[in-house]
């Protein structure tokens, strides 16, 4: 076990390329792969830290054809409680927009923009949160009792205890008392409470039996033994003796759904936070398997390329007595010790990796890290398995040699099929470099053609002040600055978080259809530069404006109104005017109908600027808010920032997909140049032969170069029509997407050759250059 | 150079050899007899001195001349035959007319030519490694001179054959002179160097006779 170990550790100093170039790739390999499984994993078990997480469901409503919506009616939970024996705990809470107003003592000002849970007795019954100091109280919250999370607890507070202190809540500064600070842990949740408080007894949740208002969370968690098809039959009970003698006219459905199914599976309306998407988490799974396989193949091949060095020792060593698998067990346990190296090196390269993701990207991919201790027993495992899987070929391929002919002079050559192995694994690696290439250009062409898709409004240059509350005089001083081209009051706009939806009744119609409703004023359409193209806009002169409405092209199509101008809905409201489709969802979706609807004031204030001056206006914007918003500062957000965010998760697919191409090609690249380096040492007589009979340094270069070329096309023929197969089925996600155009083909195998063609020209030069005189002497 | 002293390798060598001679080059070992050989066939530079070849001034020639030059004019013959082992007989003896880019169809008849003259027409498909010593070196003979060269240089070509074998090939150059090539050998062996019209004697790198 001793000398194994020893003659690993001199191989190891004896060789310092072969060395390092093994370790570079194997550390790298390990690191960016076990960032991407850690990340797959995570998303994979969100909700499942929860005790019992397969006990716990969610019922969210479908009601009005409006689609599902996550919350439900405030008085079903008490009903399933009391009517269904296999449910244990019922709990209902309710998440703000991030509107409270949070003070930490009465002379400061408000921090907004913290949405708060308000939740019931039954919270911590169902949700097994842990405190990170205090105690959480297993009953629920009582009256003037808070929790803050850890990140909120620090931006409160700093770094002294929350234990104990007051937070003034809004408007009137209601006094809570924090009780416990809630554990933030590694952990992913679909539940994102960063501030708790209970839930208040008032007419809007205390109202058993309105069936039309979907305003709450509902969540129960199954007794010991209980099934959710239990659930499924009483509230199918409840919906046919209660709810469908009330609104027999209507669809109105409950949507049970288990805990863990919610973050992957589920689309309605008023999510409790964005879901994950598990197509993106294989995918990314996937690219850190690639990786690691590209690593994996990497250490083959240069283990075996550079055999010819070590089948001497090896044959002598089987002429001394040694058997087949004690030489095998030496060259697992170098690879096992290569991999150790490398796994400690990758422990600082994960936080590079992280870091230069973090810096290149601005993406949350690896919030993940630092890891906890526990990972790293995984990281340990993880590195010897890629270890023993490194060792096994060379092992086999190493120890068949024969002893006589491994220590005759002519012998160094490996035998004939070494070579073809070795080309199959090249293969490989250029084959997942194609494919990852072809994916990133792909993706990167749709993200950008969806950026650049027209919307039917101008997304940048709009600022939007979302707690402004009709402040006429601010507007008036606001549209007196020099950058400002408009201002309009709205209580929706495009991207936003608020859902509005109205229903409407062609003349003639015996049903109605549920149409997004936008309410806004007569300085909407020129603030969002959207284009009427038939009729006229609001006039607010016009006192029967507040019953007109504009369409869009798209609720025209829908209403199937040929002639839109002067058409009546709902008996009584008449269409002015139509505009252009303008987009207010993320791009997935084909742009929906939507109707506007005069409304002279609103919550929020839509500013037009004029470029170049944005910084400057809002800092005057922040300086002016103070005068005329004392209680909270101007929550301002940009509107293409929020129609990014609503392809976030698009952009960090992008961002991932193109970062870890980067570090696919740095890992293929770095075998190529390992293995280049060594056919070229075992080619220096051949090239010497070649250049004394004539050869010139480009025929040469050719010489060397024919068969990688040849693999980067063969290579390209195998990977990109599967990889045009697996993004042509992203794409499908997307209601507007790109066309894949011929050259992104041409451009895969272009970067794929120049990568090839410029290690082996590099290295191949250096071997060309060389004098024969010195290569072919034969002393 | 070692310890940043000039120490020559060859020095004051003052060597005119005229068409059609058969010159043999011996000396003790390290006297320099392959250097001035490399010289000879540009494969390598002097530092100093002039070098003239079919009335050129190959000292102060260009690379891309040199090598014009060098593939029109002068094959070479190596000890350990030097064939590239990936390559078959015929592809071996084949790889010069490439390099001086002749037509495929020319190249065909040519390598044909040689193969028959040497009489290994049935060991063309062969790999350098399945033929004896004496036939390798026959292959690397008949590489040199497939292009035609006016000079063939030899660097103890039958060094690594028994002596029957080096007779042979011995025998072939002596014929090969006849006929019209220039050809200079470096040699151990008396015997050998006999064959040639004459013989230098090199000691530390300087002519001794002549």
């Amino acid at each position: 076990m001793k000398t194994p170990l020893k003659i690993a550790l001199r191989h190891l100093r004896k060789y310092p390329l072969f060395s390092s170039i093994n370790l570079a790739g194997l550390s790298v390999g390990i690191a960016a792969s076990f960032i991407l499984l850690i990340y797959s994993e995570r998303e994979m078990n969100t909700d499942s830290q929860f005790a019992d997480a397969d006990r716990i469901a969610r019922v969210g409503t479908d009601f009005f054809n409006i689609g599902g919506f996550a919350q439900s009616q405030p008085g079903l939970n008490p009903l399933l409680q009391g009517a269904c024996k296999d449910i244990q705990y019922a709990t209902s809470f309710d998440k703000d927009y991030g509107e409270t107003e949070v003070r930490t003592s009465l002379n400061e000002r408000a921090y907004t923009g913290i949405h708060a849970y308000f939740i019931d007795s039954n919270f911590f019954k169902v949700f097994s949160y842990g405190a990170a100091e205090g105690v959480i109280p297993g009953k629920g919250l009582s009256p003037g009792e808070a929790i803050v999370s850890e990140t909120n607890a620090h931006r409160l507070f700093g770094s002294g205890s929350p234990i104990g202190k007051t937070l003034l809540i809004g408007k009137e500064n209601t006094p809570y008392k924090v009780v416990a600070v809630l554990k933030e842990g590694f952990e992913r949740s679909h539940l994102d409470p960063t501030l708790l408080l209970p839930l208040p007894r008032n007419e809007m949740y205390d109202y058993p039996h309105n069936w039309a208002s979907c305003n709450i969370y509902n969540y129960i968690r199954l007794r010991p033994g209980g099934s959710f098809a239990g659930v499924q039959a009483t509230l199918d009970r409840i919906l046919k003796k209660l709810v469908n003698p009330e609104f027999a006219y209507m669809h109105v459905q409950f949507i049970l759904q288990p805990l863990r199914d919610i973050y992957f599976h589920s689309h309605l309306n008023l999510e409790l936070s964005p879901g994950g998407s598990l197509a993106q988490v294989r995918l990314l799974g996937a690219i850190g398997l690639f990786l690691i396989l590209l690593a994996i193949i990497n250490y083959v091949n240069l283990v075996t390329a550079r055999s010819s060095t070590r089948n001497k020792e090896f044959g002598l060593k089987k002429t001394l007595g040694a058997s087949r698998y004690q030489l095998a067990g030496q060259i697992v346990l170098e690879s096992l010790l290569f991999s150790l190296v490398a796994m400690l090196l990758s422990c600082g390269l994960i936080q590079v990796i992280a870091y230069l993701y973090r810096h290149f990207t601005g993406d949350e991919l690896t919030s993940t890290l630092p890891l906890m201790i526990s990972h790293y027993g995984w990281l340990l495992l993880f590195s010897l398995s890629v270890g023993l899987i490194a060792g096994l070929y060379p092992a086999v391929y190493l120890t068949a040699i024969k002893p006589i002919l491994s220590l005759r002079s002519m012998a160094g050559r490996p035998g004939r099929t070494s070579p073809r192995v070795r080309n199959v694994l090249v293969l490989v690696q250029f084959s997942i470099a194609a494919a990852l290439v072809f994916a990133s250009f792909v993706v990167y062409s749709q993200l950008q053609y969806i950026n650049s898709k027209d919307k039917g409004l101008k997304a940048e240059g709009v600022v939007l002040v979302n707690n402004f509350r009709n402040q006429e005089a601010f507007r008036h001083l606001i549209e007196q600055q020099s950058q400002v081209v408009s201002t309009s009051f709205c209580n929706r706009t495009p991207a936003g978080s608020t859902i509005w939806v109205n229903t409407y009744q062609k003349p003639g119609m015996s049903n109605n259809m549920s149409i997004q409703y936008f309410p806004v004023d007569d300085k909407f359409l020129s603030t969002m530069n959207m284009r009427l193209i038939e009729g006229r806009n609001f006039n607010r002169d016009l006192i029967t404006d507040t019953n007109s409405l504009i369409l869009n092209e798209s609720a025209v199509a829908a209403l199937g109104l040929f002639n839109p101008i002067g058409a009546t809905l709902n008996g009584s409201q008449h269409i002015i005017g139509v505009v252009k489709d303008f987009s207010y969802n993320s791009l997935h979706e084909k742009i929906a109908p939507a109707i506007l609807g005069f409304s002279p004031q609103g919550n929020i204030l839509a500013i037009r600027i004029k470029g170049g001056h944005t910084a400057q206006f809002l800092d005057w914007l922040q300086a002016t808010g103070k005068k005329f918003m004392p209680d909270a500062p101007p929550a301002i957000s940009f509107l293409d920032d929020n129609f990014k965010q609503l392809a976030k998760k698009d952009k960090l697919l992008g961002d991932a997909i193109g970062f870890f191409t980067i570090l696919a090609i740095f890992l293929a690249t770095l075998g190529l140049t390992g293995l280049t380096l060594f056919t070229i040492e075992r080619r220096t007589r051949e090239i010497g032969v070649r250049k004394v009979l004539g050869a010139t340094i480009p025929d040469i270069l050719a010489l060397v170069s024919k068969d990688f070329v040849k693999l980067t096309f063969v290579a390209s023929g195998i990977a990109l029509p599967l990889s045009w197969w697996l993004v042509h089925r992203w794409l499908e996600n997307f209601a507007y997407r790109v066309s894949i155009g011929w050259w992104i083909f041409f451009l895969t195998e272009a970067i794929l050759l120049l990568i090839a063609l410029s290690v082996i020209s590099l290295l191949a030069l250096k071997a060309a250059t060389v004098n024969p005189v010195k290569t072919l002497r034969t002393e | 150079m070692v310890g940043g002293k000039p120490n020559f390798i060859l020095k004051d060598v003052h060597l005119h050899i005229k068409e059609g001679e058969f010159v043999s080059i011996m000396g003790p070992s390290g006297s320099g007899k392959s250097s001035l050989l490399n010289v000879i066939g540009m494969l390598d530079d002097a530092s100093e001195g002039e070098y003239f070849f079919l009335d050129q001034p190959v000292h102060t020639l260009k690379e891309k001349q040199r090598s014009q030059l060098y593939k029109q004019y002068i094959g070479f013959v190596f000890q350990a035959y030097h064939l590239i082992d990936e390559l078959t007989v015929y592809e071996n003896i084949e790889t010069p007319l490439i390099y001086q880019n002749i037509k495929g169809s020319e190249r065909q008849a040519m390598v044909a030519d040689i193969l028959d003259r040497f009489q290994i027409v049935g060991k063309k498909d062969l790999f350098p490694t399945q033929l004896s010593g004496g036939q390798q070196q026959l292959v690397g003979i008949a590489r040199a001179l497939i292009g035609k060269p006016k000079l063939l240089l030899a660097d103890e070509p039958t060094g690594n054959l028994n002596s029957r074998q080096g007779e042979e090939i011995m025998e072939l150059f002596k014929q090969l002179n006849n006929e019209g090539v220039t050809i200079i050998q470096v040699t151990h062996s008396e015997k050998n160097a006999a064959y040639g019209s004459r013989i230098i004697n090199l000691l530390d790198g300087r002519i001794e006779n002549n």
